[in-house]
């Protein structure tokens, strides 16, 4: 272990002990320059270069959160973030606990999230050196940090801090990495660099907004089939007002995207839900139709547009983003919009005329009956006929509804449970469900968790998971249960790793490789951690299973043990046009 | 299909030309190495990159000459213009033609060139207003600015002579 001693020389001098009282250490500016950012709390594991940073911590007000791998630490200000708008902060060593931040911090960027990830550094001097924990975290974390910021002196570390915070939230927001060498952190100074103000970076381009609102509007007015496709821009610049106030003087459909999904409530006449590969068959038939499309806060992803060729191929685009380099990156718009998605949203709803679509809606709710009498979109939840069948999917997602009377914070994970999650819900609360959209990080839901139940403590957490996802970050359940986390967590178990062996189903033959997997006992493991464990074997014990969970305050784990093959409809093969979905399964054939 | 939508709409979409993305870049930490890495991963492919000093203190300009579409050189640049470190960016034809950028580069070549030609080289030299700079038995050593279409010329008269070693900087602008 490379120990740095502090250069710092005690001198009996009164004179120079009076300076002395002026110095601070790196570590307390550290502790100090979160304070001011108003941190309350951050998620962090400790390690040999950043236990000057620890030793500081304790006589500050920053609560930590220990959580049992760094990667959970990551994940855990994430979930902080989302849940509050606020930025989330994790702190690691160097090396080790540097690299395990990775999978989080490309998790937050993918999904434009604002974390402020802190890692210690070996001391400058060893810097380049291989010398014991040290990576380049730096180099490492580039392509998926929003700026990076080896602090090469103690002077710079509050700048640098503030400077971190700033480009975090601002214009859209991501994760930044702050290197902090260790004699960084125990070298003193009284004098630190001052705070410049960060200028914002990108000032939107607000002149020229009013303008293309005007533009935007006189398409939005003769159009005929007109759409939204709502993404998380909506919730990162709470515009959830100004998106309904647009909506309904317009008259116009909502389709939110599945980072979009809680922007608009559900229940609302005009919200659509879901597009794209496991979208609803309506909203994929109505985006085929449309002719002017709105997409705020939204950047096409392949998952919603499916064959970008075939994608939407009648309408007109409106664009916003706050981000200009969305603009043509996957679609030239007609009008491109920069701006902030409430700003834009507000500019729009002045410019545009009071409109109903009732033809158009009238469509599209056809082409939702059509789905569901054939089979093609699966029905709303009804009570099973059978008793002692499995629990479905839609059934235990309904019943968790009906159990929080809708207020549950959802927080998924990835794979065939978060589309039955994003589909069967049906979330009418602002900002009610999080998930890995961009990078689709399994083991994202529970430590995401945490840092969601911390930030909206009077909420209640529903995790959702699959047997797989669960497995990669099921350590937290020791964090969760120190911290009496009222978190519930329903595992949607089928002994598969599902969404892989439903792809192989379909487009392998059904040569399952690999996704067979098994599990440990999961109301023993809770039982070990100290947590309410039980498993539903039966449909009919669903529902009174998860009241009973409702009633206990701390965590509890479920194991719904599901049926092994369910499969999620509808389905858009990759490469296909959304609207060539798949509703059934292929004709048993092949080997297993 | 909506003609004004898709990337492949029209010609200026399409062919690949060769561009100039002109930064103005704050010289710190690892910036170079995240215009590059942001180029790398979703940029068109760069031939040649110039970091040089400014009036500025801490200020560097760069220059990088990429091949591509006027799309994806736009593009680039927009998420080039994302980067903190990045604080002006813009684009032009590697021409340089019809913009008021300059762009010039800088060679060293060194011509094969016995006794008998030492006068026809440097002739040539002279008409490119290229400099001699070292002269040995069978090679003249020339150093010549100017547009790459003039370096490109000059290497085309010299290239019967035979060139022997050449170190070109790439563009830089102004």
């Amino acid at each position: 272990m490379a120990v740095s001693i502090s250069t710092h020389a005690h001198s009996s001098s009164q004179a120079h002990q009076q300076l002395e009282a002026e110095q601070k250490t790196g570590a307390r500016i550290l502790c100090e320059a979160l304070e001011q950012e108003q941190v309350e709390i951050l998620f962090g594991y400790p390690g040999g270069a950043i236990m000057p940073f620890y030793d500081a911590l304790t006589s500050s007000s920053l609560r930590h959160v220990l959580v049992r791998h760094e990667q959970a630490a990551a994940h855990a200000a994430d979930g902080y973030a989302r849940a509050t708008g606020r930025v989330g902060v994790c702190v690691a060593t160097s090396g080790p606990g540097a690299t395990n931040l990775v999978t989080g911090l490309a998790t937050a960027f993918m999904d434009s999230v604002p974390i402020v990830a802190i890692t210690g550094q070996v001391a400058r001097r060893f810097i380049g050196t291989d010398a014991f924990q040290e990576t380049d975290v730096i180099g490492v974390t580039q392509p998926i940090t929003k700026h990076s910021i080896l602090v090469r002196s103690v002077e710079e570390l509050a700048h640098a801090v503030h400077e971190a915070f700033a480009i975090a939230r601002s214009g859209r927001p991501g994760p930044v990495l702050i290197d902090v060498p260790k004699d960084v952190q125990q070298a003193t100074t009284a004098a630190p660099a001052p705070c410049r103000p960060t200028a914002p970076f990108r000032p939107a381009p607000t002149a020229s907004l009013d303008e293309a609102a005007a533009r935007a509007a006189a398409l939005i007015d003769a159009a005929e089939r007109p759409l939204i496709l709502a993404g998380h821009g909506i919730i990162l610049s709470n515009a959830y007002a100004a998106l309904r106030a647009f909506a309904e003087k317009t008259g116009i459909p909502v389709i939110t995207t599945l980072l979009g999904i809680s922007a608009f409530p559900e229940s609302h006449p005009l919200s659509l839900g879901l597009p794209g590969m496991h979208g609803r068959a309506e909203v994929n038939h109505a985006i085929n139709a449309s002719d002017v499309l709105v997409a705020v806060g939204m950047r096409f992803d392949d998952r919603v547009t499916g064959n970008i060729s075939q994608f939407a191929p009648k309408a007109r685009i409106i664009h916003i983003d706050i981000d200009p380099s969305e603009m043509g990156k996957v679609l030239t718009p007609t009008v491109p919009m920069v701006a902030d998605a409430r700003i834009a949203l507000e500019a729009l709803t002045t410019h545009v005329a009071p409109v109903r679509h009732d033809g158009w809606m009238a469509t599209i709710q056809t082409w939702r009956r059509e789905a569901e009498q054939n089979g093609q979109t699966p029905p709303a939840p009804h009570a099973s006929t059978d008793a002692d069948a499995c629990p479905e999917p839609q059934e235990i997602l309904a019943a968790i509804r009906q159990a929080t009377r809708g207020k549950a914070l959802v927080v998924t994970d990835v794979g065939q449970h978060q589309m039955w999650a994003a589909r069967f819900y049906g979330y009418d609360q602002p900002n009610s469900h999080l998930t890995s959209g961009g990078l689709g990080t399994m083991g994202f839901a529970l430590p995401a968790a945490m840092g969601a139940a911390l930030g909206r403590p009077n909420e209640p957490i529903w995790v959702v998971a699959g047997d797989g996802g669960i497995q990669m970050n099921i350590q937290e359940l020791a964090t969760i249960a120190n911290l009496g986390l009222p978190i519930k967590v329903a595992i949607f178990n089928n002994g598969y790793l599902g969404m892989v062996r439903q792809w192989q189903q379909f487009f392998h033959q059904r040569n399952y490789s690999e996704v067979r997997i098994t599990g440990p006992d999961y109301v023993k493991l809770a039982d070990a951690y100290g947590i309410a464990g039980f498993q539903v074997l039966r449909a009919s014990d669903v529902a009174s299973t998860v009241e009973r969970a409702m009633s206990i305050d701390g965590p509890v784990v479920i194991d719904f043990v599901i049926e092994q093959e369910a499969n999620v409809y509808p389905m858009v093969a990759p490469g296909q046009a959304n609207i060539n979905m798949i509703h059934q399964a292929p004709s048993a054939g092949g080997s297993r | 299909m909506n003609d004004s939508k898709l990337m492949q709409a029209s010609a200026a979409t399409t062919t690949s030309e060769r561009y100039a993305l002109v930064l103005l870049m704050m010289d710190r930490g690892n910036a170079l190495e995240r215009v590059l890495g942001t180029l790398r991963r979703r940029g068109p492919t760069f031939s040649t990159v110039n970091l040089v000093a400014t009036e500025m203190p801490d200020t560097a300009r760069v220059t990088i000459t990429v091949q591509g579409t006027r799309a994806a050189a736009d593009q680039a640049v927009e998420h080039l213009r994302k980067l903190v470190d990045v604080r002006w960016a813009t684009v032009i034809p590697a021409t340089g033609s019809g913009e008021t950028m300059l762009l010039r580069e800088f060679a060293l070549m060194r011509v094969s060139c016995g006794a008998q030609h030492r006068r026809e080289v440097m002739a040539l030299a002279e008409r490119f207003g290229a400099r001699v700079v070292d002269i040995a038995d069978s090679t003249l050593t020339l150093e010549v600015s100017g547009s790459s279409d003039t370096i490109e010329q000059l290497l085309g008269l010299a290239q019967p002579f035979g060139i022997r070693e050449l170190t070109r900087t790439g563009q830089v602008a102004i």
